[in-house]
């Protein structure tokens, strides 16, 4: 869709530029050359003449290597309406409604390949402007004759009506292609939005999947009498299936908490090995930069992939900062750096269990 | 305490009631446990009238039975709330309504049988979980905590082992106990009153546990 209004705004630019050439060409030239004993001094008008085509030739040429006039289209414009006025001051007041003023159309023509893609109202206003010229020269004349002001003033309306129906396409292509585009965008949303629902979907599938594969047979063992439930080890992989199975249905909430968010990918993976993760949260924090994130969880997480049996995971939001907090058995070895940034760490050890906290400060 | 310490538990799923009759079973001395089957009816009709404590999960089929809990709570019963959730302001509801203590789910025999016990004594008790709510509480309404009171709180929060909290702060577990304890107290003397609540903090004024200018400072 978006290149279709591409295409048709080219061709239409074109088709312009050679309504334009055609018109200073065929009929513009012959009356200037017819004419070139009735202007009070010829050469400017030649001048002026060639200005125009000269702008023309430069449009072809942006055309060809597909760029636009960008901030030149306005020395640009004010060049053709200087136009304008100069050759309207050369042409004797009783000439004015004649085949002499040959720049009636032709500089309406060369505003209308300026202006392409711009909004109509600034056509609208500089074809006013140069229709005016023509006016303010009768005006000054003395010429306000009623037949004189209707002679001059169908030109402008048969002229105006072309080049303003054709400022006026080019103005509702663009607004077709401005249209075509945010309904491109918004369908190119749609799609994607759809494309990651169906791979979080698919995702939970599969999870959903593995999750009953390893629950399945832990049901089956307890009701065949193959899994004693008072037996530790069956306790404790009843206990991380269950807790999976928790996180799985809690995945529904969408949580903008990425703190949390690693916090728990560090608890699944310390359930994979085996450990009892008891994780709980209290209080808010707000959204975290990454190095704070960091500094948080590196040295809990250190503690946590060094318990042998169970864990307690916290995290806590109070007015003066947030922490995470691990608990968690097994002689978890290395030294912890004590402050990183923002962050403070504590360590508290007591026989078997191991107590790391990582503070930030707000 | 020789004497048998009964409870009803009222939760609609049948393996948490079976579970805490196995933990109730397996404690020393036991607690007998009436099931109430889910059916709140059960704790105002004999033999759950009688029991001295009543365990509540307060979601049952629905959203939480804010209004049933109020009238076992002016009924005079102790009710301990077990429940799945742990949002700060279910539990501060609870909590003003009048309800003993409020445990989590997550939170099992360790906390649940000692909880019975201290409810039938009318001596506080205070989870790890309670305490993580207490700690973040922003109410106006809150009361006014001490620096050691606060740190305390959190400190049972994240490690659930009083021990842990004693080594960190550098003190006695059992004054560890007495700050856990002394913040419940505070909070049996905010909000509504209820008998509860006034027979907790009764009980902690004899005791010597907090004096009455701690109160009302």
């Amino acid at each position: 869709m978006i290149e279709t209004m591409a295409r048709l705004r080219g061709r239409l630019r074109i088709a312009i530029l050679i309504v334009a050439t055609a018109d200073l060409a065929a009929l513009d030239l012959p009356a200037l050359i017819t004419h070139l004993d009735v202007y009070l001094v010829a050469w400017p008008v030649v001048a002026g003449y060639l200005t125009l085509i000269g702008l023309l030739a430069v449009e072809g040429v942006l055309i060809v290597r597909g760029r636009s006039w960008g901030r030149w289209r306005w020395p640009a414009l004010g060049l053709t309406l200087a136009v304008s006025v100069l050759v309207n001051a050369l042409i004797p007041v009783i000439e004015v409604p004649g085949y002499a003023n040959w720049p009636i159309d032709g500089v309406g023509w060369v505003a209308v390949v300026l202006l392409f893609d711009q909004h109509l109202g600034v056509l609208l206003g500089v074809l006013a402007a140069h229709f005016a010229t023509n006016f303010v020269h009768l005006a000054l004349g003395g010429e306000l004759a009623p037949l004189v002001l209707i002679n001059v003033g169908t030109d402008i309306v048969t002229i105006g009506a072309f080049q303003v129906t054709a400022g006026a396409s080019t103005w509702m292509v663009r607004y077709a292609a401005r249209t075509a585009a945010r309904a491109a965008a918004a369908e190119a949303e749609v799609r994607a939005t759809e494309a990651i629902a169906t791979r979080v979907h698919e995702d939970r599938q599969r999870r959903t999947q593995e999750l009953e594969a390893e629950v399945r047979p832990l049901l089956t063992g307890l009701a065949d009498g193959s899994y004693d439930p008072a037996d530790d080890q069956t306790r404790r992989d009843c206990a991380i299936a269950a807790a999976r199975m928790r996180r799985l249905f809690a995945e529904g909430d969408d949580v903008d908490d990425r703190l949390l968010h690693e916090v728990k990918a560090c608890v699944d993976i310390a359930e994979r090995r085996g450990v009892l993760v008891d994780l709980a949260t209290q209080g808010s924090w707000p959204g975290l930069p990454r190095e704070v994130r960091r500094g948080l969880t590196e040295a809990p997480v250190r503690v946590l992939s060094t318990a042998r049996n169970w864990a307690r995971v916290t995290v806590l939001g109070t007015d003066s900062g947030v922490s995470v907090s691990v608990v968690a058995d097994g002689g978890a070895a290395g030294t912890f750096p004590l402050a990183d940034g923002a962050v403070t760490i504590t360590t508290v050890e007591d026989e078997d269990r191991l107590w790391v906290k990582a503070t930030w400060q707000s | 305490m020789a004497e048998l310490i009964t409870a009803v538990i009222v939760d609609d799923h049948p393996a948490i009631a079976a579970g805490v009759r196995a933990w109730c079973a397996a404690a020393l001395p036991p607690v007998e446990l009436i099931d109430a089957e889910g059916r709140i009816a059960r704790a105002w009709t004999e033999p759950g009238a009688s029991a001295q404590v009543v365990i509540f999960d307060l979601q049952l089929n629905g959203p939480p039975a804010f209004r049933e809990l109020e009238r076992l709570v002016d009924a005079g019963r102790q009710v301990i709330v077990y429940s799945g959730r742990s949002d700060r302001d279910t539990v501060l509801t609870c909590l003003d309504l009048g309800v003993f203590t409020y445990l989590t789910k997550a939170e099992g025999p360790d906390h649940l049988i000692p909880a019975i016990r201290a409810a039938a004594a009318d001596l506080p008790y205070t989870s790890p979980s309670l305490g993580g709510v207490m700690s973040t509480d922003r109410r106006p309404s809150r009361p006014q905590l001490s620096e050691r009171e606060m740190e305390t709180l959190v400190a049972w929060f994240e490690s659930d082992s009083k021990r842990l909290v004693a080594g960190k702060l550098g003190v006695s577990i059992k004054t560890v106990e007495t700050y856990i304890d002394r913040v419940r107290i505070k909070y049996a003397n905010t909000g509504r009153p209820a008998r509860t609540k006034a027979a907790l903090v009764e009980r902690a004024i004899q005791d010597g546990l907090i004096a009455m200018e701690d109160l009302t400072g």
